[in-house]
């Protein structure tokens, strides 16, 4: 499951218009719709399409409010990507320091 | 908290235009022969015991380590003393032979004469990325 999810996050935000979308919710919170459409050159139409990919992905959650739904960041599964990369960069860091020792003796 | 989201997004960008991967660069004091016979002998460097029959395409190789954890992986371009990759296989055991799953991925070790020395540039590589969006 985490696997398929890492590639749904990657490709969610393979799209130009929908890092724009993911760069706002992270400057100011949770914003509706609308806001977003305000704020990213597209219509409402289509930010409410990219809202839900990016639902998809896991990376945005939404929230009703009164009479509107607020959508805002859930960035759990870029951690788990992110994560991926940290641990395996570090494995690789310390089997090549046993290298380079093994070389210098 | 914010700042914290954005420097998450702005790496998982990153990572998406060069893709998921990470890369590391060394230089040893020995030519490309040293270096090549050096990293093959996997225990010494890589993994606590290993065991491989032949390296070749296609050959499995399995790495075991100290905690008990083991993954095997599959050669596939073998090129000496140039390149040597291999494909892990999507799962990992522990000492009571238990499977669990890991990232489908893949390592490339390349070898770069450096004067008197040698280069060797590490890339390992998940491979779900580009299947998920294809």
């Amino acid at each position: 499951v985490n696997e398929k999810r890492i590639g749904a996050v990657f490709s969610a935000l393979g799209d130009a218009t929908r890092r724009h979308v993911v760069e706002c919710l992270a400057e100011e919170g949770a914003l509706t719709a609308t806001e977003l459409a305000e704020r990213v050159p597209v219509t409402r139409q289509a930010i409410a399409k990219h809202l839900s990919t990016l639902a998809e992905a896991g990376l945005v959650a939404s929230e009703p409010q009164g009479r509107e739904v607020r959508y805002h960041l859930t960035p759990g599964p870029m951690s788990e990507a992110v994560g991926w990369i940290a641990d395996t960069g570090a494995e690789w860091d310390s089997r090549l320091r046993r290298l380079r020792d093994h070389f210098a003796r | 908290m914010v700042a914290q989201l954005q420097g998450i997004c702005n790496q998982a960008v990153a990572y998406y235009t060069c893709g998921v991967r990470i890369e590391r660069r060394i230089t040893l004091p020995v030519g490309s022969a040293d270096a090549w016979a050096g990293i093959l002998d996997f225990s010494s460097w890589f993994c606590d015991e290993h065991a491989l029959d032949r390296v070749e395409a296609g050959a499995r190789v399995e790495f075991r380590w100290a905690d008990g954890v083991s993954r095997a992986a599959v050669f596939e371009d073998v090129e000496p003393p140039h390149t040597l990759s291999f494909r892990w296989l999507p799962f990992a055991r522990d000492d009571s032979g238990r499977a669990s799953p890991r990232p489908q991925a893949r390592v490339e070790i390349t070898l770069e004469p450096n004067g008197d020395g040698v280069d060797v540039i590490v890339i390992e590589r998940r491979l779900d990325r580009a299947e998920a969006i294809a």
